[in-house]
């Protein structure tokens, strides 16, 4: 399913760009009295706002997997290493009115994964870590706040993702 | 895909290189580098009476520019002191879409454009026809204009609208006001 959704949203990305760079062919009333240059470097920008864009959608599907497979673990009590430690986020989670019912992703579930798994999982867990600080930014701050250090291109993300759901076996119902 | 599709891309880029090589540049650049010059002796005038009371001081400096098949050239920009604040009306260059010429004049409020465009045109939307082909047939080349283009310089409107409005007095005091927060 996870595999599908990014595969869609990659689709989607480079109809996007594609259609972006036979805009940018033809004339409009817009590029009058702009030269080569700058009417390239206005495509560029668009190019780089819609993978942005992506990139951020490949994260919101990954947080969503996320989300799903720890509580179908939990409600179905799916029996393995992850089980014990996310059975006891989830009943101190229940009715908890301070700090909310849903698990948190970053403190509870990514720290779950990376606790209780072997390499590559803690690995892959920083490095979500990270793109999930990039994702805030994009959601929350991009207007007030200088972009976070790292490199998430469309494709570095995209990529990321891909080894996500290729390494985590992440389970959600039927 | 096709090799003969490869083969038509080649052909069509050495045309297109061929029609480059074909152009004087050397003669573009001069008649765009005149052009400017026109532009600035317009702004003189229309400040003159500013100029001579002492008010505004106009200078200028020398800018590198360079353009794809021009390649790099010296351009003149033109600034405008009014007391504590400038307005620098910056050349752009000539190769452009739709027009000869273009100068950002930029202040400490913000920056507009001149632009040297057909003095028929009204606005950039008048620049750009389109025409479409029914029943899958390809549109026909639209006729060559036989009038010959008086070229004219004018201040475009923000966008959307990119109106071309004719430099007069009252037109330029206005942009200088907007630019420099007046």
């Amino acid at each position: 399913m996870g595999s599908s959704v990014i595969a869609d949203i990659a689709r989607y990305n480079n109809d996007v760009v594609d259609s972006l760079g036979l805009r940018f062919l033809e004339l409009s009333p817009n590029f009058i009295g702009l030269s080569r240059e700058e009417i390239m470097a206005e495509r560029d920008a668009r190019i780089e706002e819609t993978n942005l864009r992506s990139a951020f959608f490949i994260l919101v599907s990954l947080e969503s997997d996320f989300r799903i497979d720890y509580e179908y673990r939990c409600e179905r009590m799916i029996e393995d290493h992850l089980d014990r430690p996310f059975r006891l986020i989830y009943q101190s989670r229940r009715g908890n009115t301070t700090v909310g019912n849903r698990a948190r992703l970053k403190e509870d579930i990514f720290k779950t994964w990376e606790v209780h798994s072997s390499e590559p999982i803690p690995q892959l867990i920083r490095d979500l870590r990270d793109a999930f600080d990039f994702r805030n930014w994009v959601a929350h701050g991009r207007y007030r706040m200088p972009k976070p250090q790292g490199k998430y291109d469309f494709d570095d993300v995209y990529s990321l993702a891909e080894n996500v759901l290729k390494e985590f076996k992440l389970c959600r119902p039927d | 895909m096709d090799i003969r599709e490869f083969d038509d891309f080649v052909k069509r880029q050495q045309e297109a290189a061929a029609g480059i090589a074909s152009v004087d540049w050397d003669g573009e650049r001069k008649e765009w580098l005149g052009h400017l010059d026109k532009i600035y002796k317009k702004v003189e005038s229309l400040l003159h009476k500013y100029v001579s009371a002492g008010q505004i001081q106009i200078g200028y400096r020398r800018v590198e520019l360079n353009e794809e098949n021009i390649g790099p050239y010296t351009a003149k920009q033109m600034v405008v002191k009014i007391g504590p604040k400038s307005v620098v009306l910056e050349p752009i260059g000539t190769l452009l879409v739709g027009a000869k010429g273009r100068v950002d004049i930029i202040g400490p409020a913000g920056k507009a454009q001149l632009l040297l465009v057909d003095g028929k045109a009204s606005g950039s939307a008048s620049l750009i026809h389109v025409t479409v082909g029914v029943d899958w047939k390809l549109p026909s080349a639209p006729a060559k204009s036989k009038r010959e283009i008086e070229w004219e310089w004018k201040i475009v409107t923000r966008p959307p609208e990119r109106r071309f409005i004719k430099i007069t007095q009252q037109s330029l005091f206005q942009l200088i006001m907007e630019v420099a927060n007046g």
